[in-house]
């Protein structure tokens, strides 16, 4: 008991100490594992020069950036439950935002296209706002152009848009098309519809009586509903991973450019140097019952392409598959054997 | 004790002096709880208890319409609770005789501290559950009724009737000093995990960092996190070894808000997706709001490589992706590429944590939660862990010093959120209440004995 005082002063001292002595340091460097992504309900493929932003609108369920500078326009995605009045409902609303009346008919039909999803049908909408199909316009620039995706799924409907100036607007087309293309709900189950229809053999409709080609479509390939591109006649998705390479059906006329031109166009599309002659082309030929296609293997430091040409006496047809190089390769033994059942019943069988 | 020590511990001894500072404390939380009016509870409690001296506003107990100047300083809770502490001692030294003398003091001392050892290791132990197994309140309580006897059998072997008195002084001492360890060295952090998802850390939800992430591999990224005092208190540019670059806090906000600019609005930010945004101040979530929801803090930072700028960033824990999730802003420096976030500040485990199954059961037919429980496989490669472990409502688990609660859940219930406390202390606020009840019990049952006693003579 006589070191009591001792002993208290010392608590006191030590307290005080402890007191002002304990504290994280402020600053400090780790290594530390990346941060694993949470399961979503729904995954993207994100193109090239797109990035996720931060959402300020409360309903919004991600906002994307694609592009950079004057070309930058926003994507938004946005989930709302059930069918959130339906896919004409929403058109509507889309419509009344780029200024425009509801829909008749005739505009629906033209604005509004199906797309085939493993999970089942969604609808890639294109909506011009008011005068922007108009070529004499002078103000080209003010007119507004929307594009839309819409999947309705059990549960509920995703909305991705992406809208802005038409020249804008288009110079990102191609990469909604395969943002829209690469969305999957992986919590969803297909329906078995949408599982049995990709290894169908499909006979697209001759528009105005061309002789159309038929096809056999490999395993696990899926066509899309509308093509990707506007110039192209079909399009696959070749293997059931978004990330699969892209193939496309395009018809040109009999005289589509040189080999070499067209060649030394997709070199550039790789980031290759163009060729210099006709001679440094390397090609296989693959017999078909409608004649040979000559085909090439054009592989990028990023991207490969693999295109086959088939030159007919009315037009000229390119398939070409395109993706990351291992991806494409994945699929050469498949894409050659889908070449090789292109036929024309329509058409004189080449001599 | 000779009688000069004895002259000099009295005035500390003075029972004047407990009663003042039990009234200075009575001022010191009536006006920390007024002032809750303006400010978080968190900031409340820094402010007013955790702290030497504090500056009360006289416009904290006015209405706030009014403008009214001045103040006057009060001892905070960190002069006021070890005064306490010390007059108490010093009290007991001055005023406390043991009563035990010769072999009996020696064999009392003996068994105080076989005592305290005894209810160490049963708190520490993970309570008898964890020995026993559950097997109903009754037999709960009588364990532990077992554990207290002996230290209450030694306390009175030492002071007779004095024992409650004592035990109460204790459970007082212990209740100040269980504060002031978690004042200092608890952290209370929280660990959202959606289900299939894995989580290698905790975050701080009272607290920010600015992290600077540069990727080493596939799978690791070097982490500059500096905290949100180093970025309110930053007196020039901070300069961190790892980085190219220097960083300039030219505003930090504590809460804010984060909008899209309007037509003809310039953004504080040149560059990243900052510049898109503006961010605006808020005033602090305050203790009375109805709505008791986190800070959102931001800041306008500057990069200065050799003291130019290399770009203004807008940095907000508002930039979180649907999941929460920071998003980073990407720089580029001298090939290096770097992502910059606001987020919660972060505490890194030594272990993972993946969430295997939520439940979020109601009572049948109503929606009134029942149960919330969280599925978690525990792996923790350094102490050989690798087992699933179910935390759910009042039952935690309790795992490398640190104690996980149930606390909430994810949007949707796609995903729990645990409450992560890591508090050294955290025996001792139980330990003096249980001390406290018996004492109070001891002391009031020997007063009413001889209450009765005397009624009956």
């Amino acid at each position: 008991m006589r070191q009591f005082p001792t002993t208290t002063l010392l608590l006191f001292a030590t307290l005080i100490a402890f007191i002002t002595g304990c504290d994280d340091p402020d600053i400090q460097v780790y290594e530390a594992p990346r941060d694993e992504p949470p399961p979503r309900d729904i995954l993207w493929k994100l193109p090239d020069g797109w990035r996720e932003t931060p959402s300020t609108e409360p309903m919004r369920y991600a906002t994307l950036l694609a592009g950079e500078g004057d070309d930058q326009i926003e994507v938004s995605i946005t989930h709302l439950p059930g069918q959130a009045g339906g896919v004409r409902a929403n058109t509507d609303r889309w419509r009344r935002q780029l200024g425009l009346p509801p829909a008749t008919d005739e505009d629906f039909q033209r604005e509004t296209r199906p797309l085939q999803t493993p999970t089942g049908t969604a609808y890639i909408v294109v909506i011009n706002g008011p005068g922007a199909a108009d070529a004499a316009s002078t103000s080209v620039a003010k007119h507004k152009r929307l594009l839309g995706a819409v999947y309705p799924l059990p549960g509920g409907t995703w909305f991705i848009k992406m809208m802005g100036p038409a020249p804008i607007v288009q110079k990102h087309a191609d990469a909604f098309a395969h943002f829209a293309l690469s969305v999957r709900f992986p919590n969803i189950q297909a329906p078995p519809a949408a599982a049995a229809q990709p290894s169908a053999p499909t006979v697209p409709s001759a528009p105005q009586g061309t002789a159309m080609p038929m096809w056999t479509v490999p395993q696990n390939w899926l066509q899309h509903q509308q093509p990707v591109s506007s110039m192209a006649i079909a399009s696959f998705q070749a293997g059931a991973d978004p990330q699969s390479p892209i193939v496309t059906i395009t018809r040109l006329g009999p005289r589509a450019g040189s080999v070499l031109q067209n060649v030394n166009r997709w070199r550039r599309q790789v980031n290759l140097p163009p060729l210099a002659s006709e001679n440094q082309l390397r090609s296989q030929t693959i017999e078909t019952p409608a004649g040979p296609i000559l085909y090439f293997d054009i592989a990028g430091p990023q991207a490969s392409l693999l295109v086959g040409i088939q030159r007919l006496p009315t037009a000229t047809w390119f398939y070409k598959l395109a993706g990351e190089p291992q991806a494409v390769a994945s699929q050469e033994q498949a894409f050659k054997t889908f070449l090789g059942s292109i036929r024309f019943p329509n058409s004189q069988p080449h001599e | 004790m000779n009688d000069t020590l004895k002259k000099l511990l009295k005035p500390i001894a003075s029972l004047k002096l407990t009663v003042a500072l039990l009234a200075m404390s009575i001022v010191l939380i009536f006006a920390a709880t007024w002032e809750q009016i303006d400010y978080g509870i968190w900031t409340i409690v820094e402010k007013y208890f955790r702290s030497f001296f504090v500056w009360i506003r006289f416009q904290i107990f006015l209405p706030r319409a009014k403008d009214v100047p001045g103040g006057f300083p009060w001892p905070g809770g960190y002069l006021i609770g070890p005064l306490l502490l010390v007059n108490l001692l010093a009290a007991h030294a001055v005023r406390f005789k043991m009563k035990a003398v010769g072999s009996r003091r020696l064999w009392g001392g003996v068994g105080i501290v076989a005592s305290v050892a005894i209810i160490a290791w049963f708190h520490q132990s993970g309570y008898p559950e964890a020995i026993f197994g559950y097997r109903g309140n009754l037999a709960l309580i009588l364990i532990a009724a077992a554990a207290y006897a002996p230290l209450i059998i030694f306390t009175y072997v030492l002071f007779e009737k004095r024992t409650g008195i004592i035990l109460i002084h204790t459970a007082l001492i212990l209740l100040l000093v269980g504060e002031l360890i978690r004042g200092q060295m608890a952290t209370e952090s929280r660990m959202p995990i959606y289900e299939g998802q894995t989580i290698r850390y905790s975050h701080n939800i009272q607290e920010c960092e600015l992290a600077i992430t540069e990727p080493l591999d596939n799978q690791r990224d070097r982490v500059v996190a500096i905290a949100q005092p180093a970025l309110e208190n930053a007196a020039g540019p901070i300069h961190v070894e790892a980085l190219p670059f220097d960083i300039r806090v030219d505003s930090f906000m504590d809460n804010s808000q984060l909008r899209r600019l309007t037509q003809g609005e310039v953004s504080q930010a040149t560059a990243g997706f900052g510049r898109l945004y503006k961010i605006e101040p808020l005033s602090e979530v305050s203790g009375v709001a109805a709505q008791q929801t986190a800070d959102m803090p931001s800041a306008v930072i500057t990069l200065l490589r050799a003291g130019q700028p290399i770009g203004t960033y807008l940095v907000s824990l508002w930039m979180s992706d649907a999941q929460f999730r920071p998003l980073g802003q990407t720089v580029r420096v001298d090939g290096r590429t770097f992502e910059l976030y606001l987020r919660w500040r972060r505490y890194y485990k030594p272990y993972s944590m993946k969430l295997i199954d939520f439940n979020h059961d109601t009572y049948t037919g109503t929606s009134i939660p029942k149960n919330f429980s969280s599925q978690i496989h525990l792996v923790d490669p350094s102490r050989h862990q690798d087992r699933d472990v179910l935390i759910s409502m009042n039952r935690p688990l309790r795992y490398h010093g640190e104690t996980f609660f149930q606390a909430s859940w994810l949007p949707g219930d796609a995903g729990t959120v645990l409450q992560v406390v890591d508090n050294p202390g955290r025996h001792l606020p139980y330990i003096a209440c249980a001390l406290g009840g018996i004492g109070l019990i001891i002391h009031f049952g020997f007063h009413l004995s001889k209450f009765l006693k005397s009624k009956q003579t």
